[in-house]
């Protein structure tokens, strides 16, 4: 499955050579065009048609870098991207493309005493064990300052509809975007399938997406935040995992174009597929990058709701990502037929 | 001193439209410019373009102003009915409780803060607003999730002195409308943006630039004076003329342009006071777009910004439109 080889393969900001590839490799007889652009940016156009839609999600991961390697052999990590600190110790991790296991270290239960428990250990205390007895060892494997490290997690079933893995932000995207440019035709509309870069330190790739393109009207595809969990109050869960996929009330750094928001709730209800709000503001995706391009690109968010992200298990519900493909598909369609027009 | 600059002033703080929900003011100013230009659109972003014709040898000027207030979107309604709020734009939560506020649809309500022992208790996410439902699907008929309130309009004056919510920055807005009005002889092309989401961000005049690629642009605004208790030490006070401002935190001044500025109030004898604040202004993203655009900013000196009792001088309006109407004089080339 298409996920499945999106979550395991592995990219961090500027590193999204490995996504990169599987998606080309999997587009590239099913569109018209596919090419890389200067800042690393997969562009898959299928069709002609005189409007000109940009579908974005990105390739990236929230992840680390190689910061330094100690004399006793111990590999110090720098963050690339938004990773809470309580969520790292004892988390098993890959170092380089080459997936050397390694183990974020964490002092054992015994060890630690009354204050320390009661403490989230800093960042600038972890390190990662590798087995290595002092920096030459480390060095032989390849590993050096600038490699990257991910965490060490697999696809993999917890049910029949909901599945686990890192990177779902925004590897769900990914395959949301590559399924709509395999399933279906729009020959009304030329669509840019647009596969990002650098999303998680700063929405980068996808401003020069959009500034390349140029497109009419863009949707930003993401993995968002939900938290309909133990001990949340029904009106403290943002989004629910299950509920169908999220528009966005308002980000912290854009408020969604209103026009395509309005369509989009239309559309669902008119085709009866399930949506939802994200009850929260704050947060920003890749619209936002491609909303101020050149003069304004009419520009929104729609995401699949997913627990944990930014960690090492994320989950997200099959139900969630075949309705955000079907609210895709039915809001072409409308563009296609003239019924809508940013 | 003509009385349009308060009729203005009446009309366009009563008009609803936080940021992203900018038409109605758009529409507003749209009746109100169209005497003046000789061409009034609506770009992609949203931002109203109202455009003057120039002779061969002008430049052509951008005036920018945001036209949206900050607000609230509904988020969450309780099963009791109360709509819980997130804040759009700069919105406090201590200015919001007690404020009389309405949404899009026309509806009213009140805001309040679920009850707390001490004031830093106070956040956003325990505000919220009573529409008089009395369930969650009642309140659900008349406000929709994702919609958005600003407060109820009402605008006093006291001599000088104007009171109401919005008028960061709808006092912009009637500024560049008495600039439109009394620009009678200029060989520049100017072009008057109203601009969306000057609260959240800034975002749509730096659109609404890349589109106009002026030679040089004005950005007309308001910034908070210093003459108050506790307030930041920044030599702005009410009533002492337009402040020029020479940085903030995404800007700073163009050298030429801000010293064209300061000699035009000069040897016209208009008071101008220089502003050094932080924050952010249109500035910052209008100066960067295209292949960058020399900016100067002309600020009106305003009190208790983000409330529903922001005050400002009617005479520093006057000297801001005075200021810009006798820059658009000059040849304004920058060396």
């Amino acid at each position: 499955m298409l996920l499945e080889k999106l979550s395991n393969a592995c990219g961090i900001p500027g590193r999204e050579d490995e996504v990169r590839a599987l998606l080309k490799e999997t587009l590239k007889d099913q569109v018209d065009e596919i090419w890389t652009d200067a800042m690393g940016n997969l562009i898959a156009r299928k069709g002609n048609g005189p409007i000109k839609v940009m579908l974005d999600a990105h390739m990236d991961e929230v992840g680390f870098c190689v910061g330094s390697i100690s004399e006793e052999g111990y590999v110090l990590l720098k963050k690339v991207g938004g990773l809470d600190d309580r969520v790292l110790p004892g988390r098993q991790v890959w170092l380089t493309e080459k997936r050397i296991p390694g183990v974020i270290g964490a002092k054992a239960w015994h060890l630690t005493t009354a204050d320390e428990k009661s403490r989230a250990i800093s960042f600038d205390n972890m390190y990662v064990d590798i087995g290595c007895r002092n920096r030459a060892e480390v060095e032989a494997l390849g590993i050096e300052p600038g490699e990257p490290v991910y965490f060490a997690s697999t696809f993999e079933h917890y049910s029949d509809r909901v599945v686990k893995g890192k990177a779902f932000d925004d590897r769900v995207g990914c395959y949301v975007v590559s399924r709509v440019l395999m399933e279906f035709d729009h020959p009304g509309l030329t669509i840019y399938g647009a596969f990002t870069c650098q999303e998680e330190v700063g929405l980068r790739g996808a401003r020069v997406a959009a500034y390349n393109l140029n497109p009419d009207l863009a949707l930003a595809i993401d993995g968002t935040a939900s938290s309909n969990v133990a001990g949340v109050e029904p009106m403290d869960t943002v989004t629910n995992m299950g509920d169908g996929p999220v528009l966005y009330l308002a980000e912290g750094a854009i408020l969604s174009h209103e026009g395509i928001f309005n369509e989009l709730i239309r559309t669902a209800q008119d085709e009866t597929i399930p949506y939802q709000f994200k009850r929260a503001t704050g947060g920003g995706t890749d619209a936002t990058g491609i909303a101020l391009q050149r003069g304004g690109i009419p520009s929104c968010s729609l995401s699949v709701p997913c627990r944990y992200i930014h960690t090492a298990a994320a989950l997200c519900n099959l139900d969630d990502v075949d309705a955000t493909v079907n609210l895709i598909h039915q809001f072409l369609r409308r563009v296609e037929k003239g019924d809508f027009r940013p | 001193m003509s009385g349009k600059m308060l009729e203005r002033l009446q009309r366009l703080t009563s008009v609803w439209g936080p940021s992203g929900r900018e038409q109605k003011v758009a529409a507003m100013l749209s009746e109100m410019i169209a005497p003046f230009v000789q061409e009034v659109r609506t770009d992609r972003y949203g931002n109203l373009i109202a455009r003057r014709e120039g002779v061969a040898g002008g430049k052509r000027v951008l005036l920018v102003a945001h036209m949206d207030t900050p607000g609230a979107v509904a988020i969450n309604v309780s099963d009791k009915g109360l709509i819980y709020l997130a804040p759009i734009g700069g919105l406090k939560p201590f200015a919001a409780i007690g404020q009389r506020v309405v949404w899009g649809s026309g509806i009213t309500g009140v805001i309040q803060h679920e009850p707390v022992e001490e004031a830093k208790e106070v956040e956003f996410k325990r505000l919220f607003c009573d529409i008089g439902a009395t369930s969650r699907e009642e309140a659900l008929e008349n406000v929709s999730l994702g919609d958005l309130c600003t407060f109820v309009t009402d605008l006093q004056q006291l001599e000088d002195l104007i009171v109401a919510p919005g008028l960061d920055n709808r006092a912009g807005c009637a500024v560049l409308l008495e600039v439109a009005e009394h620009l009678v002889e200029t060989d520049h092309e100017v072009i008057f943006a109203f601009t969306c989401h000057g609260e959240v961000g800034p975002r749509g005049a730096g659109a609404a630039a890349y589109g106009v690629e002026p030679d040089l642009a004005f950005v007309v605004d308001t910034t908070p004076s210093g003459d108050l208790p506790r307030a930041p030490r920044v030599a702005v006070r009410l009533g002492g003329g337009p402040a020029l401002k020479l940085k903030d935190g995404g800007y700073m001044a163009h050298q030429g342009l801000s010293g064209i500025v300061r000699s035009v109030a000069e040897a016209q004898s208009i008071p101008l006071q220089i502003e050094i604040s932080g924050g952010q202004s249109e500035a910052q993203v209008v100066s960067a777009a295209g292949q960058g655009v020399p900016t100067a900013v002309v600020d009106i000196p305003l009190r208790y910004r983000g409330t529903a009792g922001e005050m400002i001088n009617l005479r520093d309006l006057y000297g801001s439109a005075d200021l810009l109407l006798k820059l658009l004089d000059q040849s304004l080339t920058l060396m």
